[in-house]
C-alpha cells in the first residue's frame, strides 16, 4: 500500500511539473505582455517599455524565466505580482485559496448531506412521489447554469426580499447564497449517482441472501446496499474534489467572492504571470491529490481493491 | 413595465429627437429586436471593461470632455430627474456631515499609489486619498489644488508654482516643496521606471527655493505639462521613500480628503474622512468602494440604496433603465476616447486615400449608432471629441452618408467593379480584413453592419478576431490590415496633443500613418504654450485628419455616471462637459440627505 501511494505521488510530481512548463511556454508563447496592460494610453517610449520589463526580469529568455522561477517556487517563493507590485504572491494566492475551500467545503457538505438520503429515498421508494420530484429537481438542478440561479436569487433575496447580502462574504450570513448555488449542481448530480447505483445494489443477489438468511431491513440497506452503492459516488466526491479550487469562478465573479476563482480571472486579464503560475501549480496539485485520495477511499472502502 | 399607452403617452407628449425616441422607446421595452441586440452587447460591456480596460477606458478615469452639441442630441436624459431632485440647499451645513458614500468598482483595487493611477477604479480611491497642485475639472480646466497660485515663463521653459501653506499629510507631518521636489524626481529618473514617467520627459530639473515655492525648469517648452505632471497626486515624500513605491501601493499617505481605513484589493477599499485635511474635512465619514464584478449586481445594489454611484457602468440597457429612475441623477457624457476603425496606411489596398474617403461616404454612422447602440453615441469628425472645446474643430471636411459618391470617389480612382460584386484595380481586388477583439460581442455586430455598408459599394472587408493584445502587436509591426476598437487621438484630461497615437514615429501609432505636416504640427504644438495659439495647431491638424481619413472615424461613446439624490453637492448634470468620472475627485464636497 505504501509503495502504491509513494509510486502515484512520483507521478504526480511529474505530471505537475509537466503542467508548470507547459503553462509557461503557453502564457509566453500568448501575446502581449503585461506591461502594456499597466501602461494603457499613458504617453511612453518604447525605451521606457524596455526599461520596465527589464525591472520585472520580462526581457530575458523563457527558458531562464522558467528555471530562476522553479528554483524559487521549489523554496516556497512565488515572486510577486507584477500588477499589484510589492505583494507575495503566495500570501495573495493563500488568502484566496482559504476563500474558496471554504466556500467549496461548505457546499461539499451540503450536497453529500442532501443528496445522498435523497439518492437513497427515491431508489428504495422508487416510482414514489417523492422519488419523482426529488429527480425532477435533480434534472433541473444540473439543467440550470448557475450564474443564472445566482442571479435570480440575488434578485430574489437580495433585491425583493432585502433578507440576504448580494456580495462579498463578511459574516455567516453572506455564505448562504453562493453555497447554495455550489451546491446545487453537485447535488442533483450525486443524488441522481445514488440513486441509480442503490437500484443497481439492490438487484444483487447478495443483497436477496442478506434478506434470505433474516436480516431486517435497515441492517441490509445500511449495512449491505449503502455501502456497495456508495462506491461510484466516492468516485465522483473525489472526482469533484480535484475541482475544489478551480471550479467556483463563475459563483465567485457572480457574488463578488474574493476567491482564488476571481483571482484567476483577473490575473489572465492583467497578464499577471507570476500569479497565473502559482494558481495553475496550484489547480495541477489539486487535482493530483485528489485523484490520489479518491483512490485511496476506493480502497478502504473496497477490500478487493486493497489486496489487487 | 412596456405598457404600450405609457409609451405612446410619452412618446407623443414631449418634442424630441429622434434619438431620444429611441432610447425612451428602449427603456419602455418597445424594440425588442434592438434591446436583444443590446443584451448581446450586455455581456460585453463587461467583458469589455476588462478587455477593453486597457484600451479606450483606462484612460477615462481622469477627465474626458464632451460637448454642447451632444446635450442637444441626447436631451432626454435629465428631465425627469430633474424635477425629482430635492432641493437640499436650505439643510444647515452642521447636517450635512457623518454618513457613508459607497461606489461601485468592476475589479480588483490592485494599487493606491499614484503611477497606477491608469484604471478608474484605481483612481477613484487614488484621487480622494491624494491632492495634487492642479486639478482637472469637470468642464476641463485647470483648478488649483496645492498650488494656490502658478506662473509660466513666456518661452514655456518654466512654471512656478505658489503651495498653500499649513497643508498636512494623513500621518500629521507638514507637506512642502520639497516633496514636491521629490515626486517630480522620482519620475523624472528613468530608472524607477514610472508609468507615468512619459509624463515628465520634457522636465530639466525641478527646485525648492522655499519651502512653499516649487520651480520647474523645463529642457524644451512642453504645453502639456499643466495637464500631464502638474496634475498627477503628489505623495509623502518621507513615507514614500522610507517605505518604496512597492510597498507604497498597499500603504499610501497623502494630503487629500480621505485616508485609508481598510484595504482589501478586491472586495472594498474603504476611506475616512481626514479630520485636519486642509480645506477643512470633508461631509462624509467614509467613501467606500465596493468591488462587484457583475454589472446586474450594481444595478441591484443602487437600486435597493446600498451604493450611492458606479464608477463603472453597467450595461446599457441597465443604464437606461437608472436613467429613468427618479431616485438617481445621471450624468451621461460622451468619452474622448473614439470608436473607430484603425486602418493600416502602408496597406496595398488601404494605402490609397480614395479607399478610405470612400470607406466614410458609404458608412451610415448615424444609422450605426441608432442601430447598434441605441443611439448612446456621438458621431465622430475627426480625432477630437466634440466636447474638446476650445480645440475641437467643427469645421472640416464633412462624409454624409453617400453610397453613390463613395462609388464615384472608388471609379475615379480607377477602382472598377468586378464581377462578384468587388472592385478590383490592375487586377487586385478590393480587399482587407479587419480584426476585431475576441468576443467583443459590443463592436463585433458593429463590424458587421459596417461591412454590408462597404460591400454595397464593392468594398470587401473580411472579418476575423483575435485577442486585444495580438491586435495590437499586428499593427505595431504592419500585418493587421485594420481593425475596430476605442482608443484616443489626443483629448485626455482636456489636452489636445495626439502624439502618442498619431506621430509617424509613435509607439502606438496604429494608422502606421505616415504625415509629415501633421508631425510637424504635433510637435509644434506642443512648443506653444499660450492656449490661443495651440488652438489653429490642433484645428488643423483635424482638417489634416478629416481630409486624409487614415482611420475610419466612428463614434465616441456616452458615458454613464449615476447618482443617488441621496447625495447632494454635486454640480448640475449640464454643466458637465468631461464625464462622470471626473466628479470622484469631488466627492468631498458631497454630502447625504434623508440620513437615518
Amino acid at each position: 500500500m505504501l509503495t502504491y501511494i509513494i509510486r502515484r505521488l512520483l507521478q504526480g510530481i511529474v505530471v505537475i511539473l509537466l503542467v508548470t512548463i507547459f503553462t509557461f511556454g503557453l502564457m509566453h508563447l500568448a501575446p502581449g505582455d503585461p506591461i502594456d496592460v499597466m501602461v494603457g494610453e499613458a504617453r511612453v517610449t518604447d525605451e521606457q517599455i524596455e526599461r520596465i520589463r527589464a525591472q520585472w526580469g520580462l526581457d530575458r529568455p523563457v527558458h531562464e524565466q522558467y528555471i530562476v522561477w522553479l528554483g524559487n517556487a521549489l523554496q516556497g517563493d512565488f515572486g510577486q505580482s507584477v500588477v499589484r507590485r510589492g505583494v507575495d504572491v503566495s500570501d495573495m494566492v493563500l488568502e484566496a485559496t482559504w476563500v474558496t475551500v471554504q466556500l467549496n467545503v461548505l457546499a461539499m457538505v451540503l450536497s453529500i448531506g442532501v443528496a445522498l438520503p435523497v439518492g437513497m429515498i427515491a431508489a428504495i421508494r422508487r416510482y414514489s412521489s417523492f422519488d419523482y420530484f426529488s429527480m425532477m429537481g435533480a434534472t433541473l438542478g444540473v439543467a440550470l447554469p448557475n450564474f443564472w440561479v445566482g442571479l435570480m436569487l440575488i434578485f430574489l433575496f437580495a433585491g425583493m426580499l432585502g433578507i440576504l447580502p448580494s456580495s462579498g462574504l463578511r459574516g455567516p450570513e453572506y455564505y448562504i447564497l453562493p453555497v447554495i448555488v455550489l451546491a446545487l449542481e453537485q447535488t442533483a448530480l450525486l443524488a441522481r449517482m445514488m440513486r441509480s447505483s442503490t437500484i443497481d445494489v439492490m438487484t444483487q443477489d447478495f443483497v436477496s441472501v442478506a434478506r434470505a438468511k433474516g436480516l431486517a431491513e435497515m441492517p441490509v440497506i445500511f449495512r449491505h446496499i449503502a455501502r456497495n452503492a456508495l462506491l461510484p459516488v466516492v468516485t465522483i466526491i473525489g472526482y469533484r474534489l480535484s475541482f475544489i479550487l478551480s471550479g467556483t469562478i463563475v459563483v465567485e465573479t457572480v457574488f463578488s467572492v474574493p476567491g482564488l476563482g476571481q483571482m484567476f480571472v483577473t490575473s489572465v486579464q492583467r497578464l499577471d504571470y507570476q500569479v497565473m503560475q502559482a494558481i495553475v501549480l496550484l489547480f495541477a496539485v489539486a487535482v493530483v491529490l485528489g485523484n490520489l485520495l479518491t483512490d485511496l477511499t476506493y480502497a478502504y472502502i473496497d477490500p478487493r481493491i486493497r489486496i489487487q | 413595465m412596456a405598457d404600450p399607452r405609457d409609451l405612446e403617452k410619452i412618446l407623443t407628449s414631449m418634442p424630441m429627437s429622434r434619438r431620444t425616441l429611441m432610447k425612451r422607446a428602449a427603456i419602455l421595452g418597445a424594440s425588442a429586436p434592438v434591446i436583444g441586440s443590446l443584451l448581446a452587447a450586455c455581456e460585453t460591456d463587461d467583458d469589455d471593461d476588462d478587455v477593453v480596460d486597457d484600451v479606450a477606458d483606462d484612460d477615462e478615469p481622469a477627465v474626458d470632455p464632451d460637448d454642447d452639441e451632444v446635450d442637444d442630441d441626447d436631451e432626454p436624459v435629465d428631465e425627469p430627474d430633474d424635477d425629482e431632485e430635492p432641493v437640499d440647499d436650505d439643510v444647515d451645513d452642521e447636517d450635512r456631515y457623518g454618513g457613508e458614500i459607497v461606489i461601485l468598482g468592476h475589479h480588483e483595487v490592485e494599487s493606491l499609489s499614484p503611477d497606477d493611477r491608469g484604471p478608474t477604479v484605481h483612481w477613484a480611491m487614488i484621487t480622494n486619498i491624494h491632492d495634487s497642485l492642479v486639478t482637472i475639472n469637470w468642464r476641463y480646466e485647470i483648478e488649483h489644488e496645492l498650488a494656490h497660485d502658478y506662473e509660466a515663463a513666456e518661452d514655456g521653459l518654466q512654471y512656478t508654482f505658489h503651495l498653500e501653506e499649513g497643508v498636512l499629510f494623513h500621518d500629521g507631518e507638514e507637506f512642502t516643496a520639497e516633496d514636491c521636489v521629490y515626486n517630480f524626481e522620482f519620475h523624472m529618473d528613468p530608472d524607477n521606471a514610472t508609468v507615468l514617467g512619459g509624463d515628465y520627459t520634457a522636465i530639466e530639473s525641478v527646485e525648492a527655493p522655499d519651502d512653499y515655492t516649487f520651480v520647474v525648469n523645463m529642457a524644451e517648452p512642453d504645453a502639456s505639462f499643466m495637464r500631464r505632471a502638474a496634475k498627477n497626486e503628489i505623495v509623502a515624500a518621507h513615507h514614500h521613500e522610507e517605505i518604496g513605491e512597492d510597498n507604497y501601493k498597499s500603504d499610501p499617505i497623502g494630503t487629500g480628503p480621505f485616508m485609508v481605513e481598510e484595504y482589501r484589493p478586491a472586495e472594498f477599499t474603504r476611506l475616512a474622512a481626514f479630520e485636519d485635511h486642509w480645506r477643512g474635512r470633508p461631509y462624509a465619514d467614509y467613501l467606500t468602494e465596493e468591488i462587484i464584478p457583475e454589472g446586474s449586481v450594481r444595478t441591484l445594489q443602487m437600486q435597493t440604496g446600498e451604493a450611492h454611484s458606479m464608477v463603472w457602468p453597467p450595461v446599457i440597457d441597465d443604464d437606461m433603465e437608472l436613467e429613468a429612475d427618479p431616485d438617481f441623477d445621471s450624468y451621461i457624457v460622451p468619452t474622448l476616447s473614439m470608436n473607430h476603425f484603425p486602418l493600416n496606411n502602408q496597406h496595398d489596398v488601404l494605402s490609397d486615400v480614395a479607399v478610405r474617403r470612400a470607406m466614410v461616404y458609404a458608412t451610415d454612422r448615424d444609422q450605426v449608432i441608432d442601430d447598434v447602440f441605441l443611439g448612446a453615441a456621438t458621431k465622430a469628425t475627426a480625432n477630437l471629441a466634440p466636447t474638446l472645446e476650445p480645440f475641437y474643430n467643427p469645421d472640416v471636411t464633412e462624409y454624409p452618408y453617400d453610397p453613390d459618391e463613395a462609388e464615384a470617389v472608388l471609379e475615379e480612382a480607377g477602382w472598377e467593379m468586378g464581377d462578384n460584386g468587388v472592385r478590383e484595380r490592375d487586377g487586385e481586388p478590393c480587399h482587407f480584413i479587419c480584426t476585431v477583439i475576441t468576443g467583443d460581442e459590443a463592436r463585433l455586430p458593429e463590424a458587421e453592419v459596417v461591412q454590408q455598408y462597404l460591400a454595397a459599394v464593392g468594398i470587401d472587408m473580411e472579418i476575423q478576431e483575435a485577442p486585444l493584445a495580438t491586435i495590437q502587436e499586428g499593427q505595431r509591426d504592419g500585418t493587421i490590415d485594420a481593425s475596430l476598437y476605442n482608443w484616443t487621438y489626443g483629448g485626455t484630461d482636456g489636452e489636445p496633443d495626439g502624439t502618442a497615437t498619431l506621430h509617424s514615429e509613435a509607439r502606438n501609432n496604429w494608422n502606421n500613418w505616415d504625415n509629415e505636416r501633421v508631425d510637424e504640427l504635433l510637435e509644434l504644438g506642443l512648443r506653444e504654450v499660450e492656449e490661443e495659439d495651440r488652438v489653429p495647431i490642433y484645428h488643423e491638424i483635424q482638417e489634416i485628419v478629416a481630409d486624409q481619413a487614415p482611420m475610419l472615424f466612428m463614434m465616441y461613446w456616452d458615458w454613464y455616471q449615476h447618482w443617488s439624490v441621496d447625495v447632494q453637492g454635486r454640480p448640475d448634470p449640464d454643466d458637465l462637459l468631461a464625464t462622470g468620472s471626473s466628479l470622484l475627485n469631488y466627492i468631498r464636497d458631497f454630502y447625504l440627505v434623508n440620513q437615518d
